[in-house]
């Protein structure tokens, strides 16, 4: 890595809890994002991608989920584990727009009313004035007249320049973007990359992008984490992942390239296992892998160094370079 | 929306002559005529000329058909008739009574309103807790609870033993207590349950996720958005619920002696008085009718999406 981190995550892992005992959602791994970078995470639906971003920010509730692990923040330790010193975090250090922008705002409230909450008095035709200019730097048309709709009044594309201007209010130094395009379609989709884009050279704003859309994540992202079943199973510099991935899952993912598509992403035969599926203790995508061999069944393997700054978890590593 | 109420306002006198025709017609089915009743009523004897003398001054004599016909084309001027027993018009009757049912009613909404929200709330947000469990509780054995069966324990309880609330009447705010309650009870068990599960799924939506996300505490996540949201249902709930309520009171009204139209209806029942009868189920109609309609309209203003789908 060439930059300053803003984020390092170390051993951070997620449990859910299944009456006494806790199942694992997310396995405990490291994670840096670059200060003005765009990290991406790509894998297949149900892979732990969300489980991750939110644990960055604090919101499982503790009682049906188990945070473990550290998370620094521009060299300050973030509160992960406790709900109400979060609340300086979210937001302001950091804040994330989610997938489904028409479920994300509040169904009775103008979009205008979400850009002034908690806003009294005095304040409140200043916030707005920042809201239209917010809205405005999202090239939203009609900025003014947007604050005055309900959000089923817009278009998924619009919702989305509102959520992101809502979430840059607070003037972050990270945005977490989960599946931003993956509920528009393509001409938006690209609208709405080239607006993350810009963001990012202008102000810039360090990006943590998640996707299951390898174009996605290859335009935007300048480093890569590659996640199945809870684990990071590969990671490192874009250029180095595409020209040389190693592990058979990112081989698999890079090969099924859906344009653009609103689907699941559908890599290879098979599906990972779901959480708390028993794997029998190997390696979770050895049932899929297509060289995998009896010593893929005994133990999980481990996060190693194959290159410079590229890792990969897979024992047969050394024998699987190249596509 | 005004035209969208208009059209619902049209499709329902079909309903309402439905209801007028099933009522006059249903009670004529009625074992003991009000003939026989009547007399007895007034300890005078049942002979074959007593009975013609009753029938043809209550206007008894006409086929049934011929009854109704009459009978609807006074409706429609706005008299109901007059009542067998007191001669004074059922509207003047009904008016009286409307308005002690009406209290009632109210007195029993505060009630509702009130306790279902609190406890709703309460147990949502110590979900598990004891408080939650207590509640729980009660919800499940408010909502079995007969009313009567809990109107007499109420009185034995409140007024018998401890003497703090007058046993029956309708002379002072006292009085009002606990039959108010005893209406209010199992509805307060339904909402303070549809309000906790309302709050628990909206807690999982994503826009309040979003919220915490931007900064806000939880405490302004729950009050902005979790229960303003969660409360909807309830209130739409609630509308329905309302004709219910005033049809509940019967049973009420009578363990209380509340001289409400609950009370006229059973008497009016027992001395086969038809023109009351008639005049109360029509005017209950009504106001099952008026109830779902402002309900309608109460969640059409709440929610954008059907206010201003209305209005284009
Ligand atoms: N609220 C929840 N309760 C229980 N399991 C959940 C919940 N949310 C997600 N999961 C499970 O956690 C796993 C990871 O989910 P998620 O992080 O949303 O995947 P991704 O974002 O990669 O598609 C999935 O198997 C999913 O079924
Ligand atoms: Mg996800």
């Amino acid at each position: 890595m060439t930059g300053e981190n803003l984020l390092v995550a170390e051993g951070l892992s997620v449990s859910m809890r299944e009456g006494e005992t806790w199942i694992p959602v997310v396995y405990p791994g490291d994670m840096a994002i670059e200060r003005g970078g765009c990290t991406g995470i790509i894998g297949e639906s149900g892979c732990g991608k969300s489980m991750l971003c939110k644990t960055l920010l604090g919101l499982h509730d503790p009682g049906k989920w188990q945070v473990r692990g550290q998370v620094f923040f521009d060299g300050e330790r973030v509160p992960i584990e406790a709900d109400d010193r979060m609340d300086a975090f979210r937001g302001r250090r950091m804040s994330m727009i989610l997938q489904d922008p028409l479920s994300a705002f509040d169904p009775r409230m103008t979009i205008g009313a979400h850009f002034l909450e908690g806003c009294k008095g005095k304040q409140k035709a200043l916030r707005r004035r920042e809201a239209v200019e917010w809205l405005g730097r999202m090239y939203m048309p009609e900025p003014e007249a947007v604050m005055k709709r309900y959000p089923f009044e817009l278009s998924g594309g619009m919702l989305q320049r509102a959520m992101i201007a809502l979430s840059l209010m607070g003037e972050p130094e990270l945005l977490i973007a989960d599946e931003p395009t993956t509920a528009l379609d393509s001409t938006v989709q690209r609208e709405i990359l080239w607006l993350l884009a810009r963001l990012r050279e202008e102000r810039g704003l360090s990006l943590l992008l998640v996707s299951h859309d390898l174009k996605v994540i290859s335009r935007m992202a300048d480093w890569i984490y590659v996640m199945y079943a809870g684990r990071i199973v590969e990671q490192g510099p874009v250029n180095v992942l595409l020209e040389n991935p190693i592990h058979p899952y990112t081989k698999g993912l890079f090969r099924s390239r859906p344009a653009y598509s609103k689907e699941r992403l559908t890599v290879m035969a098979g599906r990972p296992p779901r959480i708390g599926e028993d794997t029998g203790g190997g390696c979770p995508f050895a049932p899929r892998c297509p060289q995998a061999d009896a010593a893929c069944g005994e133990g999980d393997s481990k996060l190693e160094r194959a290159d410079e700054d590229h890792f990969v978890r897979c024992r047969h590593w050394k024998g699987k370079a190249g596509l | 929306m005004i035209r969208y109420l208009l059209k619902q306002m049209l499709g329902l006198v079909p309903l309402l002559f439905l209801v007028s025709a099933a009522a006059f017609f249903l009670i004529r089915l009625l074992p003991v005529d009000p003939a026989t009743a009547y007399l007895n009523s007034i300890n005078a004897p049942v002979t074959e000329e007593s009975l013609q003398l009753v029938k043809e001054e209550l206007g008894l004599e006409d086929p049934v058909p011929v009854q109704y016909v009459k009978w609807l084309g006074q409706v429609l001027q706005g008299d109901l008739g007059n009542s067998y027993q007191t001669k004074r018009p059922v509207t003047e009757e009904l008016k009286t009574d409307l308005k002690y049912t009406g209290i009632l009613a109210l007195a029993a909404l505060v009630w509702v309103l009130a306790l279902s929200t609190v406890f709703g709330i309460l147990s949502a947000e110590r979900a598990n807790s004891f408080w939650d469990r207590l509640i729980r509780g009660f919800t499940f054995v408010g909502a079995a609870i007969p009313k009567f069966w809990l109107g007499f324990l109420l009185v034995y309880l409140f007024s018998l033993k401890w003497g703090v609330l007058p046993v029956q009447g309708a002379t002072s705010l006292s009085c009002l207590v606990l039959p108010s309650f005893t209406l209010a009870c199992s509805y307060i068990a339904t909402y303070t349950k549809l309000l906790r599960n309302s709050i628990l799924e909206m807690k999982n939506q994503p826009f309040v996720t979003y919220a915490r996300i931007r900064g806000f505490t939880r405490r302004q996540a729950v009050w902005r958005h979790v229960i303003p949201n969660a409360l909807l249902p309830v209130l739409t709930a609630l509308g329905l619920h309302i004709g219910g309520m005033l049809s509940g009171a019967v049973i009420v009204e009578n363990v209380f002696s509340w001289p409400g139209l609950g009370r006229m209806c059973v008497s009016a029942v027992a001395a086969r008085n038809y023109p009351m009868i008639q005049g109360y189920i029509l005017l209950m109609a009504v106001i099952f009718v008026a109830a779902n309609l402002i309900s309608d309209m109460a969640c059409a203003a709440l929610n954008p999406r059907i206010r201003l789908g209305g209005n284009k």
